[in-house]
């Protein structure tokens, strides 16, 4: 099952952010591409084809599923379907972000002994 | 104008959005559009017109990939379906396979051996060849014209002894042997016959063409009395120098003499007519020094000539104009040496492919071609069509339920066609297999290249397609009510007296016949006409090829070696008698294009221009065993240099043209005997009339031969012995006996007169494959075709007869039933099939007359025109009875209680 999730590593950019953006709850379309473009100060736009292509594709890949609860009645939006993570996307996100973590220790760790380095020289 | 803009992109994004993929659109469809809603206002406020042309960009990329990744679920779907089938894939990749591998196979071969371009040449475009030979000293007139850029002139390819061992590492040039007088390999090796041609300095220049090692000609070699050199061809230079790349320098000894090699030809450049090949490319200058041939002559009379055009010239003109010139410069030649020729007339072959055949000739060869291969193809894929009908009837409940849940008819279709395109793509490439494996088998030099390789790979998408389409069309055609309702056995909708699928079987059984009635008729046809028969007795008749000139005899040498040599060898035991010929008698008759020119003062025609001379020696009709009619032959007291005229035999074809020679012999009205002929140099004085001897191949009328007696100088390409023995092998002892008069003497071509005869069947036999093969695999396909369709029938039946069983009907009667409706098919396809095929033969017959002769000779048989259709009904028969047997053993309360 470890396996079956690595092989998503490393997360496609597109993919990760719309992971992201569900970690919090179910979220449909529109919110998800408003999230990620607040959450990127404008940065990264996911348009609305590429949108729903990559939906497409990461419920083909179980990582995410359509969600059957609507959210508080306030905010539910009749009209839109609502995505959540499925369990396979949490252990892909969790480790897509230890990859992550990792990588940017080994980046610390590098900086560190370079900063020691030349503390020694001086 | 923003709002303006946002309504545009707003229209265009719902466009593009309807138009994405149905499945993809049932699931995202709505939000898709509502997100484009929501965000074209928001995304124009916010980055303006660059914004809207972002969105629309992204959703117009996005389509296509939708719609390849349904494609790659459809391609697994399909993958799985088929392979849940194993025996209709089978038999579906096997139709295919043959089908389309014979296609591509047969094409490559017309590819290659007709119409290949001349390997290494560069703007073969601006190249062109002359159609008949003329003197060398033409090509300087010819150089002088406006439009010419280049030209260069080269003789057919002269034979040339090469001394040394073949082959292998260490072989060195013949120049480390020393020079010995006679020239002959005197390290005992055996001499090699190699063919080359003589070329004028420019040769290789005016085609374009780049060497593979060392040079090509250069001003020192166009000089004469350089140092002989030569230009090898990559052939040889692998397989004599194991393609050493530091050949350039290195020395072999043709013809008794040492000559340099200065550079190796492109790749696969045999010279410009691969079917004369030539290994040796030797300049004009320095072959005289090793060439017999023009060593009276220095310039050859009979020339090939290669023209680079410039390239605004347009080729008919150019043509027009070296016409004249060549109409005049002959006209001059003939004033001076009141030659025989007529005045030629020069056309161009052009060199980029389709070679040397005339328009009608090319229309014929495409014509037949395109008959017979669209034959086998549509046979396999007819297969196909009908084996996916036959299979759409066991999915008939599936499509059902899928038209039932929403799913589109046009979805459907494209997801059948993929399968379909699948199993033919799977199958060009088996097919392609098929072909590379036939080749190799046969020729490493008719290889599929690249281009074979796409042209297989548009069959197979022509044939998945067109012959998936109509199946698919078929299956999604159905009421999906009753099918739900009744199951998967109800018959097809399309299940009528003529329906696609009986139509598909008359099809393939009209097509196989019609192949196999042309193949058989030219099999047949073939085997008859070209089967060399030589008109003499060739038992115990043996030949052995001998040329002392290139040996390094002198002229005197060789004449008292043809004079001394057949008295020696008659006087070994079990040798009849011997004789001498400037080429072995069975060879002659297919030989080259006869084209010598005769003339006699005479009342009945005066000149013979598809003659031939042949030169013999003493005793060679008698050895042959060719009637003398009137006359004598030849004797030794013939051979004696004379300066008058000298003494001829003719045949019987040359004798009724000069002389009238029909009656009865010795009554005629113009007794030949002792009447003077004349070729282009000398007199003949008629000594004897002898019978024809019937000519090989196609030509059936015999070919108008004089015979003079046999020397030195007329024989310049080495003689043959014609030796007839009193039985059992004599081929060594005669051998043995040439070396003892002198070891240095090569002997090539020995065997005797049925093995050649045998290896001069080989075209034959080779049609008789091809042909032969074309048609075993059509009768195949048709007959897999058939089998797969009764077995089909009698699953679709099982029902059917186990109500007719339960009723009483018995097992045979049921078999002779489903047998009547096969029957009935095979029948009617047997006659359309004949009907089609007579007016194809009718068709080849007016396109070309060599076809027409061949057919005719074909048709003649009986044999073939009741047995081709027998044999088909009698095979589609038993197809169809190996299926049905099985109805036999229905039980009908198994078969009822089905549902």
């Amino acid at each position: 099952m470890r396996e079956d999730a690595e092989r998503f590593l490393p997360l496609k950019t597109n993919w990760f952010h719309i992971l992201l953006s569900l970690t919090a709850g179910e979220q449909h379309g529109y919110g998800i591409m408003q999230e990620v473009l607040e959450r990127s100060e404008g940065k990264i736009r996911l348009w609305p084809a590429t949108l729903y292509g990559t939906l497409a594709r990461l419920i083909d890949a179980g990582l995410i599923e359509e969600s059957e609860e609507r959210p508080a009645a306030e905010v539910d939006d009749a009209r839109r379907r609502y995505y959540k993570l499925a369990p396979l996307g949490h252990r892909v996100l969790e480790l897509e972000s230890r990859r992550l973590e990792a990588l940017v220790q080994v980046l610390r760790a590098k900086r560190r002994a370079m900063r020691r380095r030349e503390e020694a020289i001086e | 104008m923003t709002a303006a803009a946002t309504a545009l992109c707003l229209r265009l994004y719902r466009t593009l959005a309807s138009a994405f993929p149905h499945e993809f659109q049932m699931l995202y469809g709505e939000d898709l559009e509502r997100l484009g809603v929501d965000t074209v206002p928001e995304v124009s406020r916010r980055y303006g017109t660059w914004g809207l042309v972002r969105l629309l960009a992204d959703i117009a990329l996005r389509l296509p990939v939708e719609y390849l990744a349904e494609l790659r679920a459809d391609a697994r779907y399909a993958l799985r379906t088929l392979a849940k089938s194993p025996g209709f894939t089978a038999v579906a990749l096997v139709s295919l396979t043959i089908g389309i591998g014979v296609c591509s196979y047969f094409v490559n071969r017309f590819r290659v051996d007709v119409f290949r371009a001349v390997p290494g040449t560069q703007n073969v475009g601006t190249l062109a060849a002359l159609d008949t030979v003329v003197p060398y000293s033409y090509l300087a007139r010819y150089q002088e014209q406006p439009g010419v850029v280049a030209a260069a002139a080269f003789t057919d390819p002269v034979p040339f002894n090469l001394a040394g061992t073949a082959k292998g590492a260490g072989w060195n040039g013949a120049g480390s042997n020393g020079a010995g007088s006679n020239g002959a390999g005197s390290n005992g090796a055996k001499t090699e016959r190699l063919y080359g041609a003589i070329v004028s300095p420019e040769f290789f220049a005016v085609l374009g063409m780049r060497p593979l090692e060392g040079r090509f000609f250069d001003a020192e070699s166009a000089r004469a009395g350089s140092p002989p050199v030569v230009v090898v061809s990559e052939r040889f230079w692998r397989s004599h120098f194991n393609a050493d790349p530091e050949v350039a320098g290195r020395t072999v000894r043709l013809n008794g003499h040492v000559v340099t090699i200065v550079g190796v030809g492109p790749p696969a450049f045999l010279g410009i007519w691969p079917e004369t090949p030539a290994d040796l490319f030797v300049p004009l200058a320095t072959g005289a020094a090793i060439a017999p041939e023009l060593a009276r002559n220095a310039q050859p009379e009979a020339c090939h000539v290669v023209i680079r055009r410039e390239a605004g010239v347009k080729s008919a003109t150019l043509e027009a104009r070296l016409n004249v010139v060549t109409e005049r410069l002959d006209k001059e030649a003939k004033t001076r040496s009141a030659s025989l020729h007529n005045e030629r007339h020069v056309r161009f072959i052009s060199l980029d492919g389709v070679a040397a055949l005339s328009s009608r000739d090319r229309l014929a060869v495409y014509t037949f071609l395109g008959v017979l291969l669209g034959l086998v193809l549509t046979l396999a894929c007819a297969n196909l069509a009908n084996l996916l009908l036959a299979r759409s009837s066991q999915r008939r409940k599936e499509i059902a339920i899928r038209l039932s849940v929403g799913a589109g008819r046009f979805r459907l279709v494209r997801q059948l066609l993929t399968e379909s395109l699948l199993l033919a793509l799977a199958g060009g490439a088996c097919g392609f297999g098929f072909c590379y494996l036939l080749t190799s088998l046969r020729d490493v030099n008719l290889r599929p290249d690249f281009a074979m390789l796409l042209f297989t790979l548009a069959v197979s998408i022509v044939t998945g397609v067109g012959f998936g389409l109509a199946p698919a069309l078929a299956t999604t055609r159905t009421d999906v009510y009753t099918t739900l309702k009744q199951g998967a056995l109800t018959p097809l909708r399309g299940y009528r007296r003529f329906g696609l699928r009986n139509l598909l079987v008359v099809y393939q059984v009209a097509a196989s016949l019609i192949l196999l009635l042309i193949t058989g008729l030219i099999v047949s046809g073939f085997n008859q006409t070209t089967r060399i028969d030589p008109g003499f007795d060739t038992s115990n008749l043996s030949f052995y090829q001998i040329d002392p000139l290139r040996d390094g005899y002198s002229e005197q040498q060789t004449s008292d070696l043809y004079r001394k040599l057949p008295d020696r060898l008659a006087k070994l035991s079990g040798v009849r008698s011997v004789t001498l010929a400037d080429d072995s008698p069975v060879r002659v008759a297919i030989g080259t294009v006869p084209s010598d020119h005769f003339s006699a003062a005479s009342s009945h025609g005066d000149v013979i221009r598809d003659g031939k001379l042949q030169a013999v020696s003493a005793g060679y009709f008698g050895t042959l065993g060719v009637a003398v009619v009137l006359g004598r032959e030849f004797t030794r007291l013939d051979e004696r240099p004379t300066s008058g005229a000298l003494p001829a035999v003719i045949n019987q074809a040359v004798a009724d043209a000069f002389f009238g020679l029909d009656g009865p012999p010795g009554r005629g009205q113009d007794d030949p005997l002792g009447r003077t002929l004349r070729d282009e140099q000398r007199n003949f004085t008629v000594i004897g009339v002898v019978r024809d001897l019937k000519s090989g191949f196609v030509v059936t009328t015999p070919v108008p031969t004089v015979f003079m007696t046999l020397s030195a100088g007329v024989a310049r390409q080495g003689v043959t012995l014609v030796v007839r023995g009193s039985g059992g092998g004599i081929t060594s002892d005669i051998v043995n006996a040439i070396s003892s008069v002198d070891p240095g003497l090569s002997v090539f071509n020995v065997g005797t007169a049925d093995e050649q005869v045998r290896q001069l069947n080989v075209a034959a036999r080779m049609a008789s494959t091809i042909f032969g093969g074309i048609g075993v695999f059509g009768m195949i396909l048709a007959c897999i075709g058939l089998a797969g369709v009764t077995a089909y029938a009698v699953a679709r039946r099982r029902k059917e007869i186990g109500i007719r069983m339960a009723l009483g009907a018995r097992g045979p009667q049921v078999l002779r039933l489903v047998m009547r409706e096969g029957a009935v098919m095979v029948a009617v396809g047997s006659a359309i099939g004949i009907a089609i095929a007579a007016a194809v033969i009718r068709v080849l017959s007016a396109l070309d007359s060599e076809l027409d002769q061949v057919l005719r000779n074909g048709n003649s048989m009986l044999w073939l025109r009741a047995g081709a259709p027998l044999l088909l009904a009698a095979l589609s028969l038993l197809a169809c009875y190996l299926p049905a047997r099985r109805l036999a053993r229905v039980d009908p309360l198994a078969s009822l209680r089905e549902e």
